[in-house]
């Protein structure tokens, strides 16, 4: 698409910024209103990726066979492979909107004139196609000793292509000139864009203000301070004495990943596709959950001077520490969509998606932290059964292979893996561009609220005993 | 004046035993193999009292008499295992004057971790921290690890945060004989200004002057069972003699 087509996009989604950041300064501070308005941008390039969905997908396309050739080719035949677009992928003919071409093995859509008669009952020399629009595009014809040439109608152009090659089984290329939008469809494109905008926007800000008023009376309120407090705390502490501080958290996982990369490429050759983000999203995924579960194990025990003698709500320090994990996770996010970018996968609308699935890894992780430190308290010894459950769990979640070779039943196996469930996703929108069917969703939900489930009881439960076990 | 707080045959109960620094295989095998011994210790059995608002209660006996564990059932950090405890308004306990201070962080976070446990709020936090910081005489020292204080200066501190406590029932256990001699009489006065104002309050002291001279009501355990309560004048009395050996402790 062409820079103006994206300008009108900015430029709403900027206004938009632009106003909250001005109107709210009196409510906010100067760093909640830059993520705001940092929301406020993404969510405005999600949309306008997805309102492009409005503007014509196909266009027409024409093809005349000439019946003529060059002097040295042998005959008129007319083949055409595929339409290639910028982002690399190819279209294939099933949509002829009028006349007839036969559609070969080879998988080439091809004309043939009227001498081979086996071949050629109803074949019209002309016909009509749609091909997506876009910007980038190239026809490759396939071009042998016995093509001719073949007229191209496009766009309002038209031009003669020639198509022989005195050797077999190459093609020639031709680019095709962009789209171009009439300013009605772009009207429409921005009208949609926008009423889609305003309407998430205001569903935002309706539900904030739900919670606002939801919280203000609950205890969340009551020890919001508290909370506050010890994150800070554990913040300082963990990165106190460390050289690095917190660039060590961008650059453990960077650094694994490296190593990942470099082996595995060699033992298991690079048959997956886009095998660096495979692997940075199962890592990506995994080691969220495997640092805050750990961290969270201990964070019951490592506060007990403080429940044995104040009352606070104990659940408060798992909390707290899960805040931590999950600023680490955020900054990992970051660069992975970096590397998202110089890998050449689009960034569309779908990303937004991912909010999905990290909404239910958080409540998954609190949960299993729930769970992990109150039989931490009881049991010390769950620790070293713990690590030895994460790294197998680590060869189980598919982070460095692919399912394909395994049985289907045996893929079935992998569903039971919530970490698994969690990675797939992330790499069914990120690399595939498909979104997960309902169950998926409904699976993932399930083992999420599941976790959290369990380990609420326990907290409930036990409540009172932790005291009797420090 | 209605009842704040209200105690009915409260026990509590300790278990000791196997259960505790044995890991899961451990405690499988032992319990497949009948071996599980746990042994209950009632650290507090049958404790009946009742205290209006504004009544100031002093809790006295020897040692593992059961005056902490009854103290942390009250404040809601334990929970009777028979009886129950009913209690009319906010509860702030001030069991141990060093809890929740971390040594790693500074004088000033400290000071507002713990007022956030106290469940202050960070507004007010921000109002009384200078306060907080002079009542200590801890002033040039707010941005040193906490760690580096002297023990004195530490107690100081926590006292100071504890003292702006305003709640409708407050529990002190041992926390008014710390710092020097001054320190001493400024606290002193300071809970005494902090009692005027009407709280219920709970008192442990072995310090049988400060009973005398503070309570109206005085709640006498001996090895986790009530001895006695009533008015403070004639049990302190009681006490007395009774640690100078002249009388038994029983009714």
């Amino acid at each position: 698409m062409l820079i103006e087509h994206y300008l009108i996009g900015i430029v709403i989604a900027v206004l938009f910024a632009g106003t909250a950041m001005f109107f709210l300064r009196k409510k906010f501070s100067m760093k909640i209103r830059l993520s705001l308005v940092l929301v406020i941008l993404i969510l405005g390039a999600a949309v306008w990726d997805f309102s492009k969905m409005t503007l014509p997908q196909t266009e027409q396309f024409t093809l005349t066979a000439l019946g003529q050739k060059n002097e040295a080719a042998w005959d008129s035949q007319v083949f055409v492979l595929d339409i290639t677009e910028k982002n690399g992928s190819s279209s294939r003919f099933s949509w002829a909107v009028e006349g007839n071409w036969i559609d070969l093995y080879h998988e080439r859509y091809g004309w043939v004139n009227a001498s081979h008669e086996a071949w050629t009952p109803d074949l019209t020399n002309r016909v009509v196609l749609q091909i997506p629009t876009g910007s980038d595009r190239k026809v490759r014809f396939f071009a042998a000793p016995y093509c001719g040439k073949v007229l191209v109608e496009h766009n309002g152009t038209s031009f003669i292509v020639d198509t022989y090659s005195s050797l077999e089984g190459t093609t020639v290329d031709v680019v095709l000139s962009d789209s171009v939008f009439q300013l009605k469809d772009i009207a429409r494109q921005t009208t949609c864009y926008l009423v889609l905008y305003i309407a998430l926007l205001l569903c935002l800000s309706i539900a904030y203000l739900l919670i606002k008023r939801f919280i203000v009376n609950s205890r969340i309120q009551k020890y919001h301070f508290l909370f506050q407090q010890l994150v800070h705390r554990d913040f300082t502490k963990k990165y106190k004495r460390t050289v690095l501080g917190i660039a060590w958290s961008m650059l453990s996982p960077l650094l694994s990943l490296l190593v990942m990369r470099i082996v595995f490429t060699s033992l298991l050759g690079s048959e997956i596709e886009h095998y660096t983000i495979y692997l940075f999203s199962g890592q990506l995924v995994f080691t969220f959950f495997s640092d805050s579960t750990n961290e969270g194990m201990a964070s019951l025990l490592n506060n007990a001077d403080i429940f044995t003698k104040v009352n606070v709500p104990k659940y408060l320090f798992l909390f707290s520490k899960n805040i931590s994990s999950f600023i680490n996770f955020g900054i990992t996010l970051a660069i992975y969509f970096l590397f998202v970018l110089a890998d050449g996968l689009p960034i569309t609308w779908k990303f937004l998606l991912l909010i999905y699935p990290i909404t239910c890894l958080v409540i998954f992780n609190l949960g299993m932290g729930l769970i992990l430190s109150a039989i931490f308290v009881f049991f010390r010894d769950i620790q070293y059964l713990y690590s030895i459950f994460t790294m197998l769990l680590m060869y189980m979640s598919a982070i460095f292979y692919s399912i394909d070779s395994f049985p289907e039943f045996g893929r079935y196996l992998f569903l039971l893996n919530p970490v698994y469930l969690y990675i797939r996703y992330f790499r069914k929108i990120v690399i595939e561009g498909t979104i997960p069917s309902v169950e998926f969703h409904v699976l993932a939900a399930a083992y999420a609220l599941l976790a959290f489930g369990i380990g609420c009881l326990i907290y409930k439960k036990k409540n009172h005993s932790f005291l009797y076990y420090v | 004046m209605g009842v704040a707080l209200k105690a009915e045959n409260v026990a509590i109960r300790y278990i000791t035993g196997d259960f505790k620094d044995i890991g899961i295989k451990e405690y499988v095998v032992r319990k497949l193999t009948h071996n599980y011994h746990v042994q209950d210790f009632m650290a507090v059995d049958g404790v009946s009292f009742e205290l209006e608002s504004g009544d100031m209660l002093g809790i006295i006996g020897g040692n593992g008499a059961g005056k902490s564990t009854l103290l942390k059932a009250v404040a809601g950090i334990m929970e009777p295992t028979r009886g129950k405890i009913t209690a009319n308004g906010e509860i702030a306990a001030l069991l141990e004057l060093g809890s929740g201070f971390d040594g790693d962080l500074t004088v000033r976070e400290n000071a507002y971790l713990r007022g956030a446990m106290l469940g202050y709020t960070k507004a007010f936090m921000d109002q009384t921290y200078n306060q907080i910081i002079e009542f200590a005489e801890l002033q040039g020292f707010e941005d040193r690890p906490f760690k580096q204080l002297s023990s004195g200066m530490k107690s100081r501190l926590a006292f100071s945060i504890a003292s702006l406590v305003k709640p409708d029932i407050l529990i002190l256990d041992e926390v008014l004989s710390v710092g020097d001699g001054a320190f001493q009489e400024k606290s002193a006065k300071k809970m005494r200004e902090i009692i005027s104002q009407g709280a219920t309050t709970i008192l442990v002291s072995h310090s049988l002057t400060q009973i005398r001279e503070l309570c109206n009501k005085v709640l006498w355990l001996d090895h986790g069972r009530q001895v006695t309560f009533g008015d403070s004048k004639a049990i302190c009395d009681r006490y007395e003699k009774f640690l100078q050996g002249d009388c038994p402790a029983q009714m």
